[in-house]
C-alpha cells in the first residue's frame, strides 16, 4: 500500500531503526509545509492580505487560527508564509553551496597561498555570531525576501567551505586521486568528477542541518523587520507583530507564526540528525 | 560541585528575598509615605544631548523645559504666553526690537545669580556652536545684548510676529555657566534655572531629577522623579502592569492604551499637536498630474485610519494646521473620505482605467514611526486599490536611507510626520508650502502665491489678520494636494490609579511639578 | 612553562588580528554602501541650512574619502579608542557605551551558559547511559527541540506564564528601579555581593532568571548532544570496563567517565561562543536587557558607523580571545595534544 511504497526507499537508506523515525517525522512535516507552499492558493481559505473588520478573533471554525489586528486569518497568512520561508532560506542555502562548495574544493586541493587566505577570511566570518552579521547586512541592503538571502548566503558560506575543504583535503591524499592523476585526468576533473560525489552524503548533512540553522536565522531578521515589506505574510514579522497583542490575551497571532518556525527547523533538523547517524554509524 | 552549592545558595537568596519583600509591603503606612515623595516615569523615548544648543527631539526637549526655564512660558496645559524669567516686555520697531525686563534675585540651581549676562551668553553659544537647531536662533536674532543686568535686548533679522512663541524653546534657555562654551556639552548635567535639577543621569537608563531649591516660580509638589528608560512599549507596559513605574508616558502604543484602561489603570488622554501626512512628488509622473494627487487624496479613509490601525486613538485631519489652532480649516473635507467615486472619476480624467491602471510606489520607514506604519502603509494601499484602477507596490526603508531619499526627491509617495518646533500655524505651513524653507522634503513644491502670502504673515503683528492668509495658503493646499494630511495624534499617558496631576500642554510637555501621588 | 606555550598563546594571540581585520573591513564596505548617513537620521525631517548639514558631517569626519576614513577608524582602533557615537547622541565615545552594555551581556551569557551546562551535562549524561534507549531518545529529541525553539518566541511565552498570569517574576530589564546598586564590575549580581546589598542581590538574580532561562534552555540543546556523544565514546573505553568488572558502584563510574570527558565537552561549548553571543542578541531583544545586542540594534537605525564598527570589532576580538583561551586550556590540560 501507498505507506510501504513510501517506506522502501526510507528502509533502503535506514536499513536499521535507528534514525529512521526522526527522518520520517523530519520528511513529513517538511513535506507538508512544501505542500502547502505549493498549494497555498487552494488550501488557504482567505486572502492572506486582506484587511476586514473582524479583527482579533479567536480560533474559531470559521477562522482556525483565528484573525490578526487587521483582520487578516492567522492560518491563510501561516500557509502563504511558507512560501516566503521556503523561498528565503532555499536561496540562500544555494547560493551559500555554490559560492561556498567550489571554493572549499579549490582551496582544499590546490592549497598553498590562496587557501591559506580564503580559509582565513572564511574562519573569520564562521566564528562570528552569523545572527549580527546578517543584521547588519540585511539591513544596509533594505527589506526585502532576497536582500535578506543574501544576507543569510553569506553568513553560512563558511559552513560549506570548511566541510568542503575539509573533506577534500583528506580526500585528495587517496589512492583513487593517485590513480585519476596517473590516467591523466585535469585537476577540474578530479575534483568535480572524483572527489565531489564522496562528498555528497556529508553535504546532504550538512544541508540539513545548516537549512535548520538558517530557517531561525530568517525568523530572527524578520523578527527584526528586514526580510519582508508588509503586507508579504511573514512568520517572523507576524510573530513579531502579534507579541504586542500576546499580553493582552490575543496569543493566537504570536503563537502560531512562532510554532511553526519551530517545527519548520525541528524538521530539518531531524533529517539532519537522522542522516548523520547514518553516516557515522556506517 | 561548587557550581551546584552556588546555585543552591542564590535560589535560597531569593526565596528569602521574596519572603522579606512580601513582608515590606504589609509595613506601616509611615513606610510607604516616604516612599511616594519620588515618583517613577517610563519612557521609550531617548535623551541625545542634554545641551540645548544640539537637543532636538521631543523627549530631551521635555528634560530642558523641566530643568530650565527661558524668557517666558506657555501656562501649563494652554497657548497662552506668561512671564517666567523675564517679568515683562516690549517691542518695537515693526517687531524687530524685542527688550525683555528679568526678575531681580534669580539663581541658577546650584545657587549661581542668574543675570542678563547669562542670558546673552547662553544665546550666544548656541549661535556659535551651530549645533542641530541653531537655527531657531539664527534665523531670525541678528544680535542679543545684555543693557544691565536685568535687561536684555534682542535685534532681530526681520520682522518676526510670534517670536514670543521661538522664546519658549530651549536654545534660548539660559544654561549653568558650568556649561562648555565652545563644545556640545551632551551629558553636561547642572542643567539651568527650572524647577528641577538633575542628580543622575545613566544614559539609556535612568535620569533622576530632584526639585531645585533656587527655582523663582511654584515649588513641585513631588521632590523626586525618576525617568526610566525602556526599550519598546511592550516592556514599559509590562512594568507598569507589574508596578515598577507609577507613570507610563511616551509611548504606548493603542493597543497598550486599550487594555490599560479596561484594567484599574487612570488614562489621560490630551490632544497631541503632532501630525501624519502623505507626501507627493509633485515634480515627477506620475504624481506631478495634480489630478492624480486629488483622486489619490480621496480614496483616503481617515477614519478607517484612525479605527483600524490606530484603534481611535487619533484624529482625522484635514489640514496641515492642526485641530484646535487658530486659523485651521478643514479644507481636505471636500474630497471626502473614501471617496471612491470621486477618485475614480478624477483618475479617469487623468487617463486611467481598469485596463490601464495608476501604478504608483508608496514609501514609509519601518521603526521610526512605530511599529504601526506598516499597517498605515497596508491600510492607504487597501484605500487606494479600491478604485480598481490603481496598482500600488509598498516600499520601505530604514530612517537614515528614507531621509536621505525624501531630500533627493526619490519617492513617489511617502509617509512622514511633523513635530511642531514653536506652536503657531507657520511652523505647520511654512516648511512645508515655502519654496524656500521645504527643500529638506523633497515634494518640490514651489508656488509664488504661496511664499508671498508666508512671508507676510510672518511679518504682521495682527493675529486675525495672520489668520486670514493661513486661511488662504491651506485653500492653495487643497487645491494643489502636493501633501494630504491625514491623522493628528492624541497623546496617552497611563498611570497608577494614585497619581494625579498629569499636566501635559500642546506643546506636548509634562509638567513634572504638577504631579503627586497618594497613599 | 616550556618555550612551546608561550610561543604557542603568541602565535594564537596573534590570529585574532586577521579575524578582526576582515570583519571590520566586510562591516566597513557594506554599511557605507547605500544612501544615508548618520547626520541625515539624527537631523531627519529637520529644516537645516546647507551649511550647517557640511559643518555636521565635516564634525563627524565623513566629507572625508572612504579610504581615508577606512584607515582614520583602523588607526583609532589600534590605540584602544573605539570613535566617537555619529548619531543621536553625538560625539559620545564609544567605548563609554560598550563599557556600560558589555557587563550586561557579559552577565546574561555567564548565567545562560552555566544554566545550558547543567541541562546539557544531565541530559547528555543520562541519554549516554541509557544508550539506545527510549530515554536516550527523548534526551535527543529533547535537543532537537531545545535548539530549534525560536528565542523571541519561547521568551515571549514564558514572560506569559511567569510574569503576566502567574506574576512571580519580572519580564524586563536588569533591575528593579527602586532600588540602588553601586555599580563596581558591572555585573549586577556580583556587585550586589560586593556591596552587601541584599535588595539588589534579590532584584538583579529574580531579573535574570527568565532571559538566561531561555537562552540557557535552547543552548543546551545544542550541548545535549555534545555531552552524549562524548560520554559513550568515554564509557565505551577500556578503563571504564574495568572499572565495571570489579564491581565499582555505577555511579561513580559515571563520574569519572565524567570526568574524563569533560575537557572536550567544555572545549567544544567553549567553541560555540559564536552562537551563544547570537542568541544572546534575540534574548537581549525579548527581555529588554540593556546590553551590547541591543546596542548594536539601535545604532544601526541611525547608521551610526562608528558605534556599529565598534561594536562588531569588539565582538570579533572578544570571540577570538574566547576561543583562544579554550584552545589554551585544551592545550593545558590534554597530554595529547602537542604544541
Amino acid at each position: 500500500m501507498l505507506s510501504s511504497f513510501l517506506l522502501k526507499p526510507i528502509n533502503a537508506i535506514f536499513g536499521n531503526k535507528k534514525g529512521r523515525g526522526y527522518f520520517i517525522a523530519g520528511l513529513v512535516i517538511v513535506s507538508i509545509v512544501v505542500l502547502m507552499a505549493i498549494f497555498a492558493p487552494f488550501i488557504a481559505p482567505y486572502n492572506p492580505t486582506a484587511i476586514t473588520m473582524d479583527t482579533f478573533s479567536p480560533p474559531c471554525w470559521k477562522h482556525i487560527m483565528g484573525t490578526n489586528r487587521l483582520g487578516q486569518d492567522v492560518f491563510s497568512r501561516i500557509v502563504w508564509g511558507s512560501r516566503i520561508i521556503l523561498y528565503v532560506v532555499l536561496l540562500a542555502s544555494s547560493l551559500s553551496m555554490v559560492i561556498g562548495i567550489p571554493s572549499g574544493l579549490i582551496s582544499g586541493y590546490y592549497g598553498g597561498k590562496l587557501d591559506r587566505i580564503l580559509s582565513m577570511v572564511m574562519d573569520s566570518i564562521y566564528a562570528f555570531p552569523a545572527l549580527i552579521l546578517a543584521i547588519v547586512i540585511a539591513v544596509v541592503l533594505g527589506p526585502s525576501p532576497i536582500n535578506a538571502a543574501v544576507a543569510i548566503a553569506f553568513v553560512y558560506v563558511p559552513t560549506y567551505f570548511r566541510m568542503v575543504r575539509g573533506q577534500t583535503l583528506s580526500l585528495k591524499s587517496q589512492l583513487f586521486v593517485e590513480a585519476a592523476k596517473a590516467i591523466g585526468a585535469r585537476n577540474r576533473e578530479i575534483m568535480f568528477k572524483y572527489i565531489l560525489p564522496n562528498l555528497i552524503p556529508t553535504i546532504l548533512v550538512v544541508f540539513s542541518l545548516s537549512v535548520a540553522d538558517a530557517i531561525l536565522t530568517e525568523a530572527g531578521l524578520s523578527f527584526l523587520g528586514l526580510s519582508v515589506t508588509p503586507p508579504t505574510p511573514d512568520w517572523g514579522y507576524d510573530l513579531r507583530v502579534g507579541q504586542a497583542f500576546f499580553l493582552d490575551g490575543y496569543w493566537w497571532l504570536a503563537f502560531f507564526p512562532g510554532l511553526m518556525i519551530m517545527l519548520l527547523a525541528m524538521a530539518f533538523a531531524l533529517i539532519g540528525e537522522a542522516l548523520n547517524e547514518r553516516m557515522t554509524s556506517r | 560541585m561548587k557550581k551546584w552549592v552556588l546555585l543552591i545558595l542564590l535560589l535560597a537568596a531569593v526565596f528569602v528575598g521574596c519572603a522579606q519583600n512580601n513582608k515590606v509591603q504589609n509595613k506601616t503606612p509611615v513606610e510607604n509615605l516616604q516612599k511616594s515623595n519620588a515618583i517613577v516615569i517610563g519612557v521609550t523615548d531617548k535623551v541625545t544631548d542634554l545641551d540645548p544648543a544640539n537637543a532636538y527631539d521631543a523627549f530631551t526637549w521635555e528634560i530642558l523645559e523641566n530643568t530650565m526655564v527661558g524668557l517666558v512660558k506657555y501656562k501649563p496645559g494652554t497657548l497662552k504666553i506668561e512671564p517666567a524669567l523675564a517679568e515683562s516686555w516690549e517691542v518695537k520697531n515693526n517687531s524687530t526690537v524685542w527688550i525683555f525686563h528679568l526678575r531681580k534675585g534669580l539663581k541658577f540651581s546650584d545657587g549661581t545669580p542668574l543675570t542678563a549676562k547669562n542670558v546673552v551668553w547662553s544665546i550666544e553659544r548656541v549661535m556659535r556652536l551651530k549645533g542641530d537647531p541653531s537655527w531657531l536662533v539664527t534665523d531670525f536674532v541678528k544680535k542679543v545684548v545684555a543693557e544691565n543686568n536685568t535687561t536684555v535686548v534682542f535685534y532681530l533679522k526681520h520682522p518676526t510676529s510670534y517670536f514670543l512663541a521661538l522664546l519658549t524653546t530651549p536654545p534660548y534657555y539660559p544654561v549653568n555657566p558650568k556649561y562648555n562654551p565652545n563644545k556640545i556639552d551632551s551629558d553636561q548635567t547642572a542643567g539651568g534655572a527650572g524647577p528641577y535639577k538633575i542628580i543622575k543621569f545613566i544614559r539609556g537608563q535612568e535620569i533622576v531629577l530632584e526639585a531645585n531649591p533656587y527655582y523663582f516660580g511654584m515649588k513641585p509638589k513631588t521632590k523626586k522623579i525618576i525617568i526610566k528608560f525602556y526599550r519598546d512599549a511592550t516592556t514599559m507596559r509590562l512594568a507598569l502592569q507589574n508596578g515598577e513605574i507609577d507613570v507610563a508616558w511616551r509611548t504606548l502604543r493603542p493597543s497598550d492604551v486599550l487594555s490599560l484602561e479596561k484594567s484599574n489603570f487612570n488614562v489621560v488622554k490630551v490632544p497631541g499637536t503632532y501630525i501624519r501626512y502623505l507626501c507627493f512628488n509633485v515634480v515627477k509622473k506620475p504624481t506631478s498630474n495634480v489630478l492624480v494627487r486629488k483622486a489619490l487624496a480621496a480614496a483616503i479613509n481617515r477614519k478607517e485610519i484612525a479605527e483600524m490601525v490606530y484603534r481611535g486613538t487619533v484624529e482625522p485631519l484635514y489640514s496641515l494646521i492642526p485641530n484646535g489652532m487658530w486659523s485651521h480649516l478643514d479644507v481636505f473635507k471636500k474630497y471626502g473620505d473614501g471617496n471612491v467615486k470621486l477618485a475614480q472619476e478624477l483618475l479617469e480624467k487623468a487617463g486611467y482605467s481598469k485596463n490601464n491602471p495608476l501604478h504608483i510606489q508608496l514609501w514609509y520607514t519601518p521603526t521610526h514611526y512605530g511599529d504601526t506604519e506598516a499597517d498605515l502603509a497596508q491600510m492607504i494601499k487597501t484605500q487606494w486599490e479600491r478604485t480598481g484602477m490603481v496598482k500600488v507596490t509598498l516600499k520601505s526603508a530604514e530612517w537614515g536611507t528614507y531621509v536621505d531619499y525624501a531630500r533627493k526627491g526619490q519617492m513617489q509617495a511617502y509617509l512622514l510626520g511633523w513635530y511642531p518646533d514653536y506652536l503657531d500655524p507657520d511652523d505647520y505651513t511654512t516648511p512645508f508650502l515655502s519654496s524656500t524653507a521645504n527643500s529638506w522634503v523633497g515634494t518640490g513644491f514651489a508656488n509664488k502665491t504661496v511664499d508671498t502670502l508666508l512671508k507676510k504673515a510672518q511679518e504682521i503683528p495682527n493675529q486675525n489678520e495672520r489668520a486670514k492668509i493661513y486661511e488662504e495658503v491651506q485653500k492653495i493646499l487643497a487645491d494643489q494636494v502636493p501633501y494630504v494630511p491625514l491623522v493628528q495624534g492624541n497623546l496617552f499617558i497611563v498611570t497608577k490609579p494614585n497619581v494625579h496631576g498629569v499636566v501635559v500642554g500642546p506643546d506636548m510637555v509634562m509638567e513634572y511639578s504638577y504631579l503627586y501621588k497618594v497613599s | 612553562m616550556s618555550r612551546g606555550i608561550v610561543q604557542y598563546i603568541i602565535l594564537r594571540a596573534l590570529m585574532i588580528i586577521p579575524t578582526v581585520l576582515v570583519l571590520y573591513t566586510i562591516v566597513f564596505l557594506f554599511m557605507r554602501v547605500l544612501p544615508g548617513n548618520p547626520i541625515l537620521a539624527v537631523v531627519g525631517t529637520k529644516n537645516i541650512p546647507p551649511e550647517q548639514m557640511k559643518h555636521l558631517m565635516h564634525i563627524a569626519g565623513l566629507d572625508k574619502p572612504l579610504y581615508v576614513q577606512y584607515f582614520d577608524y583602523l588607526w583609532q582602533l589600534l590605540h584602544g579608542n573605539f570613535g566617537v557615537t555619529l548619531a543621536f547622541p553625538m560625539g559620545v565615545p564609544v567605548s563609554d557605551y560598550l563599557k556600560l552594555r558589555f557587563p550586561a551581556t557579559l552577565e546574561l551569557t555567564i548565567w545562560s551558559f552555566t544554566i545550558s551546562i547543567i541541562i546539557g551535562l544531565i541530559t547528555g549524561t543520562i541519554g549516554a547511559i541509557k544508550k539506545g534507549t527510549i530515554v536516550d531518545t527523548s534526551m535527543r529529541l529533547y535537543s532537537i527541540i531545545a535548539y530549534t525553539l525560536f528565542i523571541p518566541w519561547f521568551g515571549m511565552i514564558l514572560q506569559y506564564i511567569f510574569g503576566v498570569w502567574l506574576h512571580v517574576l519580572p519580564t524586563s530589564g536588569r533591575i528593579s528601579p527602586n532600588v540602588n546598586l553601586h555599580t563596581i564590575t558591572g555585573l549586577y549580581v556580583l556587585d550586589s555581593i560586593i556591596t552587601e546589598n541584599w535588595p539588589a542581590l534579590v532584584s538583579s538574580v529574580k531579573h535574570l532568571i527568565l532571559p538566561s532561562l531561555t537562552l540557557g534552555i535552547v543552548l543546551s540543546g545544542a550541548y545535549t548532544r555534545i555531552v552524549r556523544n562524548n560520554m559513550v565514546e568515554v564509557l565505551n573505553q577500556d578503563f571504564i570496563r574495568a572499572y565495571k568488572a570489579r564491581g565499582v558502584k555505577d555511579w561513580k563510574i559515571t563520574w569519572y567517565a565524567l570526568k574524563n570527558a569533560f575537557i572536550p565537552i567544555i572545549t567544544l561549548m567553549g567553541l560555540q561562543f559564536a552562537i551563544l553571543l547570537g542568541g544572546a542578541i534575540l534574548t537581549e531583544t525579548t527581555f529588554n536587557w540593556p546590553g551590547m545586542g541591543t546596542f548594536i540594534i539601535d545604532r544601526i537605525e541611525y547608521r551610526d558607523y562608528n558605534a556599529i564598527q565598534g561594536t562588531v570589532v569588539f565582538f570579533a576580538f572578544f570571540v577570538g580571545l574566547i576561543s583562544l583561551i579554550v584552545d589554551l586550556i585544551y592545550a593545558l590540560l590534554d597530554p595529547r595534544v602537542k604544541y
